[in-house]
């Protein structure tokens, strides 16, 4: 009986403390003690969930590379590196409406790889971008999905901070989930530029004033393409590990600063103390969630939340739709954060002793899986009327921007998501060709 | 004060870049170690190693990790699902805040802050170290566990008599 109750009720407590807005890492690590008081587990469970949380999240190096990579996109965002990338594009390609449009687009899948956070990303393309989209002709609702849409990428293109805490908790090598994401990541930036280009194929054509060639802008752009490459390269090809190519692209990032002539100490501190605050704030979380599982699992929850999936039916794909289903709806509430924490230690072994008949096993299996849940995530997050993103594109726009034009500009690009989801499932070679 | 703290984390934050580049281009060519004593030294023991910075990587994390929690917490960036939370009026925003402080932070630190000195303690009896040739005295970065927490514990008790003190006086409830 207990061992129905006691998890039922931990999850119940739990999602009533998040959704009526309490911090969630004091959430999840204050049922954990709830929990551990209530249950017959003993107290010295805490003693042994200190050595946990300090072997498998403080001493671990690999998440070193999470504050470096943040430090990497907000000191860009900060000094206005960014803006002036984003300048030359639209200088560059500007000359018709789709230039436009995939200028945007460009830019921000260098953002993307540049520092993963979707908020910052969003947000930086609504403000430079949203007014020269209209300018240039596309409707309101396809502005603002083109740059909701293209600010999400930000967590699946590498390296995310995102697809790290995902191999950690599947237990797969970060690089090799790189190399995964890259295809998903290419496609997706495809598609959105099919997209664009088609409703942008009866604008007029725009002004020549202030135009530069193209190849000013590979000049223009070629530093923060070397950093990408660099860092993202090094990581994939095996030379560098994920924490020292992080460690180098913060460096090279304050480097990027001095060449584009916007370096100064001020914005360097301003982008080091965000960078503490946010750091500060996931470990928090990591360490709520951390406790939170294990309780969890202790008092049985892991078990009943398997049974719960597998009354579904035990079909390999049935097992599949289910887990992507859960994850999606909990991406309305939850953060990627929460998610890869709190779902894939439950989610991953379900997964991964099934057979889907594609010949994936094992690592592979375990990648392409998590890359789903990846795109799944992105997916979730431009979803109306709870996706993450739209909220950012709704607080950096204002009145700009109706609730309403917002959600039917974001419907075509969830459709490209949607099916290249499907593409992803029926052909897991586009993830695990470059493993 | 809280605005030197900030500061002095954000300066660590840039030392670890720092130490990630000196690692990898001391990795490169092949300098280890980079520093011998003749005496054993706090913390780094007889030599700085590459195993010193890589473990020097990681006590960074901690620091800057785990001591401005309470910081995060006096300035509300920890996060919060805020579409019911940012939609509701400043009583029960109070009150969400003064029964999570009860129902979750209380029974949390009652646990954590004893486990985490106890883990202190050992690693400090046992004089603990590390296994291959990097920093020693791992009782050090033990340490900043009960430390940071208590931090937050206390940013949280500073906010309970805050809550407390709004909802005695209904009028001021706004601010």
């Amino acid at each position: 009986m207990n061992e129905v109750v006691l998890p039922l009720a931990m999850a119940t407590v739990t999602l009533t403390g998040i959704l009526a807005g309490y911090r969630i890492g004091m959430v999840l690590a204050g049922s954990a003690a709830l929990f551990i008081l209530l249950s017959d587990l003993p107290i010295a469970f805490f003693n042994l969930m200190v050595s946990r949380i300090y072997a498998n999240v403080l001493s671990n190096w690999l998440l070193v590379a999470i504050p470096m990579f943040i430090f990497m996109g907000l000191l860009l965002e900060i000094s206005g590196g960014a803006e002036r990338a984003l300048r030359a594009a639209q200088r560059a390609l500007g000359g018709s409406a789709a230039g436009m449009g995939l200028s945007v687009l460009v830019i921000s899948v260098l953002l993307a790889a540049s520092s993963g956070i979707v908020g910052a990303s969003v947000v930086l393309l609504a403000l430079l971008a949203l007014p020269r989209l209209q300018d240039a002709g596309f409707d309101k609702p396809t502005s603002s999905g083109l740059i909701t849409a293209s600010g999400t990428l930000a967590i699946l293109i590498p390296p995310s901070v995102m697809l790290i805490v995902l191999s950690e908790q599947l237990q797969v090598p970060v690089p090799s989930m790189f190399a995964g994401a890259l295809g998903p990541g290419l496609l997706l930036v495809a598609a959105y530029a099919a997209l664009v280009t088609w409703r942008a194929r009866k604008l007029p054509a725009l002004d020549a004033r202030d135009r530069i060639p193209v190849w000013r802008l590979l000049i223009d752009l070629g530093p923060l393409l070397v950093l990408v490459v660099a860092v993202l390269g090094s990581i994939i090809a095996g030379y560098a590990t994920p924490t020292e190519a992080s460690g180098l692209g913060a460096a090279g990032a304050v480097l990027i600063t001095v060449l584009y002539r916007c370096f100064s100490l001020s914005s360097v501190m301003e982008a080091a103390r965000r960078t503490v605050k946010t750091t500060s704030m996931v470990m928090f979380v990591i360490i709520g969630a951390t406790c939170f599982s294990a309780v969890f699992k202790g008092i049985g929850g892991d078990d009943l939340v398997e049974s719960a999936i597998l009354a579904f039916g035990s079909e390999p794909f049935t097992v599949l739709a289910v887990v992507m289903a859960a994850i999606f709806l909990l991406g309305f509430v939850l953060d990627w954060l929460e998610i890869s924490l709190i779902l894939m230690p439950i989610f991953a072994p379900i997964v991964a002793g099934l057979d889907f008949g594609n010949g994936l096993a094992g690592e592979s299996l375990l990648i392409w899986f998590g890359i789903l849940v990846a795109v799944n995530l992105q997916t979730s997050f431009l979803t109306p009327p709870f996706g993450f993103s739209l909220f950012y594109l709704k607080g950096a726009v204002g009145n700009q921007l109706t609730t309403r034009e917002i959600y039917r500009g974001v419907v075509p690009f969830i459709a490209l998501q949607i099916v290249i989801l499907i593409l992803l499932i029926t052909f897991p070679r586009l993830i695990t060709g470059l493993i | 004060m809280t605005k030197y703290a900030l500061n002095i984390l954000a300066v660590l934050l840039l030392v670890l870049m720092l130490a990630i580049a000196l690692q990898v281009l001391c990795s490169a060519l092949a300098i280890n170690p980079l520093l011998e004593f003749s005496t054993s030294l706090v913390l780094l023991g007889n030599a700085i190693t590459l195993n010193s910075l890589l473990d020097f990587q990681w006590h960074i994390l901690v620091i800057v990790g785990l001591l401005p929690a309470g910081l995060v917490w006096k300035e509300d960036k920890h996060v919060r699902v805020d579409f019911i939370h940012s939609n509701v009026g400043p009583r029960l925003k109070n009150w969400v805040d003064t029964l999570g402080n009860l129902l979750f932070a209380l029974p949390f630190f009652v646990l954590i802050l004893p486990a985490s000195l106890d883990f202190f303690h050992r690693a400090w009896l046992s004089g603990e170290g590390s296994r291959n040739g990097g920093l020693n005295d791992l009782w050090l970065i033990k340490l900043i566990i009960p430390l940071g927490l208590a931090l937050l514990a206390l940013a949280i008790v500073r906010e309970s008599l805050e809550l407390l003190r709004r909802s005695r006086t209904p009028g001021d409830s706004a601010t």
